[in-house]
This record gives C-alpha cells, structure tokens and sequence, in this order.
C-alpha cells in the first residue's frame, strides 16, 4: 500500500524537522555570539560596569524574545508540515481503498453477468439435456438477486440516507423488526453449518424508518456470515434495553478484526485486505450504510474485537422508546 | 479427451462453466481458492487451466507464475473481470496465453479453447519426434525449448519458441508482426505489436555473434522478419 508520493511526503517532513532543528541551535549558538559581541564593543568604548550589566541584561532579554518568537514559527511550521503529510497518507488510503471499490464492483457486478449469460447459453445449447436445464433456474435467480443487491448498495450509498431516514421515521417494533430480519438470514444457503442463538427482549418499541434500519441490521449479519472461520458459523443476536438506550448486539466467531480495522470497516470502500487476494464478496459499502443509516437515527454502532481468529461484535446503540 | 483445471471462486459460473465444457467433451476439475490450486495442478496432468484473477488466497496472477516456475508450459486462460488493456497486458506477462472478459459467451469462450489448443498442436507437431533444429552450429530444441547459440545454451518460454519455431518454419519468407500475433497469441490481437519486437531482441541475443546486426533473424523494414541461415 504504501506508495511513491506518501513516501517523498515522509522524507520532506523529515527534511524539515532537521533543517528546522538545525535552525534553531544555529540562532541559539549566533545569538549567544551578538550578546558576547556587543558587551565586548560596549567594555572597549569605556563604558562604565552597570551600563555594560544593563546593556548585556537588555540584549539577554530581547534575544531570549526573539529565539522565542523563532521557535514558535518552527513549530507552527512543523505542525503544518505534519498536518500535510497526514493529509497525503489518508489521501494514498482513500485512493486505494476507492481502486479496491472499483475492482470489488467489478468482480461483484460482472460475475453474475457472466454467470447468467454462461446459463442462457446453456439453455440455448442442444448438447445440454432438458432436465439439467431446468436446474439453472433458480441459479439464475440467484444471480439477479445479487445484482440486485449490489446495485441497492450502490445507489444507497450516492444517496446517504441520513436525512431520508429522518424523514420516515415512524414508531417500530423492534424487537420484531430484529426476528424479521434474523430469520431471513437463516434462510440463506451458506456452505457452511450456521448457528443461530436468539436472545431477543421482546416488546422493545423505537422510533426508526424500518426498511433503513433493516438494511443496516443485514449488512451487520451479513459481514457476519461471510467472515467465518472456515468450519462453522457462529451468531449470536441479541436484543436489550439499557436504560434509555435500545442496544443490539450481534457476534461471531469468525476472523476478527485488529483494533485499526474495528473503526476502519465502517469507512466507505473500506474491504480488509487487496482485492486480488479477496477472500469474500462485496464492495465495502455494507457496514459504510449501516453506520450512515445507524447515525440517521441518532444512535452509535461500534466493532469490537479481541484480535485476528477471535471474533467480531457489532453494537448498534438507539434511543428507546416510541417518542422523538 | 481433454482435461481443464478450472479455478473459479464463483459457484454459480462455475457449475454453469462445468455443465457447458462438459458437454463439449471435455473433462473438468474445479477448484474455488487460490490456496489449493499449485497442489491439485502438481497431482494432476491438465492439458489447459482456465484461471479466474480476484480469487480468495492467492491471486491468479501469482498462481500463473507459480505454474511457469515449475517449469509448466501449460496453456493458462485468464477469465477475469478486469478488462483494462494494461490489466491484460499483466497477466500475459505473468506466462497466461490468453484472456476472457466477464461476461463472456460460450462460444467465444470455447472458440478460444480451440485456438489455443490448435496452436499448442502445432508447437508439439515437432515435439513429438523430439524434432530439434540445428543450423550453423546453434540448435533450437522444441521438446525441451532449449536455444543454444554463442552465448551457451538459455531455456525460452513457451510463447518464445513459437515465435522462433513460426519463423523458422518459414525460412527465406518474410513475416509479418501480424502473422506472428495471429500465429503465436491468437487472431483477436495480443495489445500491441512491440511485443513481438522484444520476442525477436531476446531470439537475436540468444543466436546472433552481434545483436545490433542480426545475420540470422533480420528486420524488413515496415513488413516484419526473416529467418536465414548465413
């Protein structure tokens, strides 16, 4: 990741931390000389001990106040220096982050494309037999579905649906908004054996736009499924109230994530790891619109992890109560 | 029949890539990560691997590499959904004899399995009698893809001895940059003709005494090449 200019960034800054380090002994070693240099013109003119005191206290001070002013144009001068090289590293981070979008919508968009065209060419094909045929049905609604989803995203995240959520919010069952959601994600197929456990307080009623808040509950389930750890999958839900605060947590025993990564997976395009080598599908745009959507609703949504291979929790944290 | 390793994360294109080559005759292997591809290739013999880039594990690009590092010249077909020419260009260079964009049809994607297997034909027509080429004490040998000129003896890559070979075949005749493309890479055009300009630089270092005034590989000037013997 990291590239050329970030690089030629770092060792400019460097460039002027010793330059403005040499600088600064330079002034103190010359000005320390001009005090000496007046005292001394002062002593040889015959001018009498406390004028050459007070002459030697007086040009003290005022150098003291210039080498001040001096250093403080140093650090303002560093601090903008540092202010710029972050400002160009989180520019390189964005720049790959948005490349790595741009190759994730690719292979997201194209692949079931490509899918469903290799399978109306099989229906098309005589060599292919009619019973097998009937079989790339359902795959090819399967393929649309993800098309579907993909586009949804993307149309979602050009909209940013704070303001829009705010706009629908109505009084929600939230309790039944969660179930809703969990049970359609144990419709999945995964390939993998999928544990579910529920523990959902039941009655907990919020003010939310419903289709918003589910769309950022599935994208949290569904960064939960596809990061396993390759033998099973594990979730856990629940759902309780803690005092004013409606808060849902959803866990699992998958990957993890490592504590940059915990903040990180909620920027936009933000995927874990190089495109190339991608391990799951998906754009990085999931977890981008749950948090969007969470904040559209005044509430928090966190990850929380204890390291890579020890699992990842999601909270999402809401006002309680049918009320604005 | 012919056997494809077929390196495909997506389950869906996959059963589909499998249903179609399968109905075609051919016989299919499939793998869905990266991680396990060097181990099922290294057991198996595959006349062809058709190989997806963006995979879980290791990319397809790293494993192109990994195949011609074994010394493998297997014909590598990249399917993939990068369809940038530099992109391309990339997984030529890792050792790929061809690339398929996402979506593809059927039949082109099958026109190209055949292309390349024409041109895999015509470089073991030699190979099978273990056919080497001898002239003024340099030989070219299409089984092993050993040159051995001046400078002792180099090992070519496969695309490099079917250059040498198409231009060999042809002594006397002048050939086109064109023909060559068409020949060695295929009639829907590799991304550029200087391509085969730096094939014909590394047959000059191989078998020229001076590289600078080829006598054996010569330029004809807004045509192509010659091969002769001096």
């Amino acid at each position: 990741m990291p590239r050329l200019s970030t690089r030629a960034a770092f060792v400019l800054f460097i460039i002027l931390v010793v330059v403005a380090v040499a600088q600064a002994v330079w002034w103190i070693v010359f000005m320390a000389m001009l005090v000496d240099e007046k005292v001394d013109i002062a002593r040889d003119l015959g001018a009498p001990a406390d004028v050459v005191e007070a002459i030697h206290r007086q040009e003290v001070q005022r150098q003291i106040m210039v080498g001040l002013e001096g250093c403080f144009f140093l650090v303002l001068l560093l601090v903008g220096a540092w202010l710029i090289y972050r400002a160009l590293v989180k520019a390189e981070q964005l720049k790959f982050h948005q490349e790595n979008f741009i190759m994730a919508v690719t292979h997201e968009l194209k692949t079931p494309l490509a899918s469903m065209l290799v399978s109306l060419d099989s229906i098309a094909s005589p060599r292919i037999p009619d019973e097998k045929k009937q079989a790339l049905v359902p795959r090819m609604k399967d393929d649309v579905r993800r098309l579907e989803r993909i586009v949804n995203n993307v149309l979602e995240a050009g909209r940013i649906g704070r303001e829009r959520a705010a706009a629908e919010m109505q009084p929600v069952d939230l309790s039944a908004l969660v179930e809703k959601v969990v049970a359609r994600m144990e419709s999945f197929s995964t390939r993998l054996p999928l544990t579910v456990d529920k523990k959902i307080t039941p009655g907990v009623q919020v003010m939310a736009n419903p289709q918003s808040l589910s769309q950022a509950l599935e994208a949290v389930l569904e960064n939960s499924l596809k990061y396993h750890d390759g033998s099973s999958i594990h979730i856990s839900v629940g759902l309780r109230t803690d005092s004013d605060r409606a808060v849902i947590e959803v866990s699992d025993r998958g990957i993890g994530l490592n504590r940059e990564d915990c903040e990180a997976v909620f920027d936009r395009f933000y995927r874990v790891g190089n495109e190339l080598t991608r391990r799951t599908e998906g754009t990085g745009l999931g977890l981008y619109l749950a948090r969007e959507i969470v904040r559209g609703h005044r509430g928090s949504i966190t990850a929380h992890s204890d390291g890579i291979g020890k699992g990842t929790t999601f909270v999402i944290s809401l006002k309680a109560g049918a009320s604005i | 029949m012919k056997t494809i390793l077929l390196v495909e994360d997506d389950s869906n294109l996959s059963q589909g890539l499998i249903l179609n080559l399968e109905a075609e005759g051919y016989q299919v292997v499939h793998v869905d990560n990266g991680n396990e591809v060097m181990s099922v290739f290294r057991d198996g013999m595959f006349d062809l691997v058709l190989l997806d880039i963006m995979l879980p594990g290791v990319d397809g690009l790293t494993i192109c590499r990994q195949i011609r590092a074994d010394g493998s010249t297997v014909p590598v077909l990249f399917l993939t959904a990068r369809d940038q020419s530099d992109q391309k260009v990339e997984g030529l260079i890792a050792g790929g004899d061809d690339y398929i964009t996402k979506p593809f049809d059927m039949a082109e994607l099958l026109a190209r399995l055949q292309g390349i297997f024409r041109r895999q034909a015509w470089l073991m027509a030699g190979e099978s009698s273990g056919e080497v080429f001898e002239f003024d004490g340099r030989s070219l040998n299409y089984k092993t893809f050993e040159a051995r000129g001046p400078g002792g003896t180099v090992r070519l890559t496969h695309k490099e001895c079917m250059v040498a070979k198409y231009l060999v075949e042809r002594e006397g005749e002048v050939v086109s940059r064109d023909q060559l493309l068409d020949a060695v890479w295929g009639y829907h055009a590799y991304p550029t003709n200087r391509t085969v300009d730096n094939f014909i630089l590394k047959l000059r270092k191989i078998f020229e005494e001076d590289p600078a005034s080829p006598s054996y590989f010569e330029t004809i000037r807004g045509v192509g090449y010659r091969f002769k013997r001096v």
